[in-house]
């Protein structure tokens, strides 16, 4: 018998983290204990394929992280309890209860004006200056126009209403996610994705699949409906949502 | 020995302190290519020691712990094949690549190594891309991807599995650390180079 080669191995290991990810029969966990015994090469594959896999967690929990500035923002991958935090954060000041919301209703700054709209569905939003957002709740969706200006959006999880932000012909859907869009005079549409998983798409038919965009990734939208995407990192996307903080 | 299956903490410390530095630890380990022992194989028993370590608290320095690890490896294999020129493994060298902090540029390098992490996704099949982003990114359970998805959830496991294959060969080819990881694999005749640096 040839000896197993470290490719082999892998590809072993990456079928049993897949198995660990979900969880083992005790069966399943005596077969891999006896798998992995064999050969030493074997116990670092599959410790190696977890980490991969837990490389890819947005926020991973470790109680000494450095990694806090996620939380000091708000932007948790929770996006309920971060919204909350990012309420608390600004001392509820121009924190709005807008607790019957359901036909469209309209929320604006002017010039030099930041607030924060609380929704019913305690889903937070933070308006820019000189921004103006259209919410419509329904039974099966979360719409928000944003019509002009730049909002910042942290999402309550509720996977059975999608939470979709249109402007200028184009979706951003997410569930449970925070995420900006921004629409200014003379720039393209941008979108910054601090946490969770978003879809960018023409709203149009035929259009091109969605673009995903995980945290930290900045997209531009051309004119054309092009969605170019950047992967800057979630520091870099915090930064470019600071403005948020002193809403 | 610890168990041979880490704990999610140990795995958590092991993507975030060891795995960042993986890129780093095969190129050293390419240039002091030794007779019979693949560079793959090393990084393995690298990882399946340190999973298996009773604690990490007292580490203050992983990058230089791996490192030193894998040269513990690379001198047990020379001891155990009898090769007596061990002065070719430059300690010096060693202290110089682990025992400095990451530089700036060190820590960019790292940055754009998860840059190109998230990137590679983008060159699963959707489905199977889709599956790992709900379960990775979104933190549904893989039941609650199957769910969403319309798909069963043994399906799911397999895009996981799928998914984690590539991410997991994106280190093994060098794409992460860039051309200079990317040289040659294997060699002629293991008696024509027992220590050498390239």
């Amino acid at each position: 018998m040839s000896r197993e080669t470290s490719q082999e191995i892998d590809a072993t290991a990456a079928d049993w983290a897949a198995k660990l990810d979900r969880g083992l029969s005790a069966d399943e966990r005596a077969r891999l204990d006896a798998w992995a015994a064999a050969d030493v090469r074997r116990q670092g594959a599959v410790a190696r394929a977890m980490a991969v896999l837990a490389h890819f967690d947005a926020e991973p929990a470790e109680a000494d992280s450095p990694r806090k500035a996620a939380p000091a923002l708000g932007l948790g991958r929770r996006g309920f309890l971060a919204g909350g935090a990012i309420a608390a954060s600004v001392g509820a000041v121009g924190v709005l209860l807008a607790s019957r919301i359901s036909q469209g209703d309209d929320y604006a700054t002017a010039k030099g004006e930041r607030r924060s709209v609380r929704l019913e569905d305690g889903s937070l939003i933070v308006l820019n200056a000189a921004s103006k957002v259209r919410v419509r709740y329904s039974r099966g969706r979360r719409d928000i126009a944003l019509l002009r200006g730049e909002a910042l959006f942290d999402v309550a999880k509720d996977a059975a209403r999608p939470f979709v932000v249109r402007s200028e012909g184009l979706d951003v859907r997410a569930v449970g996610t925070s995420f900006s869009v921004s629409r200014l005079r003379g720039r393209p549409l941008e979108v910054y994705v601090a946490a969770g998983f978003v879809d960018v798409a023409a709203d149009a038919p035929r259009s091109p699949p969605p673009t995903h965009l995980m945290p930290g990734c900045h997209a531009v939208a051309s004119d054309t409906g092009d969605v170019d995407v950047k992967h800057i990192g979630v520091p870099a996307v915090e930064r470019a949502l600071a403005w948020a903080k002193t809403a | 020995m610890g168990p041979m299956i880490p704990a999610a903490d140990r795995t958590i410390w092991l993507a975030r302190h060891i795995l960042p530095h993986e890129p780093a630890l095969r190129a050293w380990l390419r240039r002091r290519a030794v007779a019979g022992l693949e560079t793959d194989d090393v990084i393995q028993e690298t990882y399946a020691i340190l999973a298996g370590l009773g604690d990490v608290g007292h580490i203050a320095s992983p990058r230089a712990y791996a490192f030193q690890t894998a040269q513990s490896l690379i001198l047990r294999h020379l001891r155990r094949a009898q090769i007596v020129r061990m002065e070719a493994l430059d300690d010096a060298d060693l202290q110089s690549v682990v025992l400095d902090a990451p530089s700036p540029e060190r820590q960019v390098s790292d940055r754009q190594d998860l840059r190109r992490l998230a990137d590679l996704t983008a060159t699963l099949p959707a489905k199977c891309r889709e599956a790992f982003l709900l379960r990775k990114v979104e933190g549904l359970s893989q039941r609650e991807v199957a769910q969403r998805m319309g798909i069963s959830e043994g399906t799911v496991e397999k895009h996981i599995a799928r998914a984690l294959r590539v991410l997991m060969n994106l280190f093994n080819d060098g794409g992460v650390a860039g051309p200079e990881a990317s040289e040659e694999k294997g060699s002629g005749s293991p008696q024509e180079r027992d220590v050498s640096r390239n």
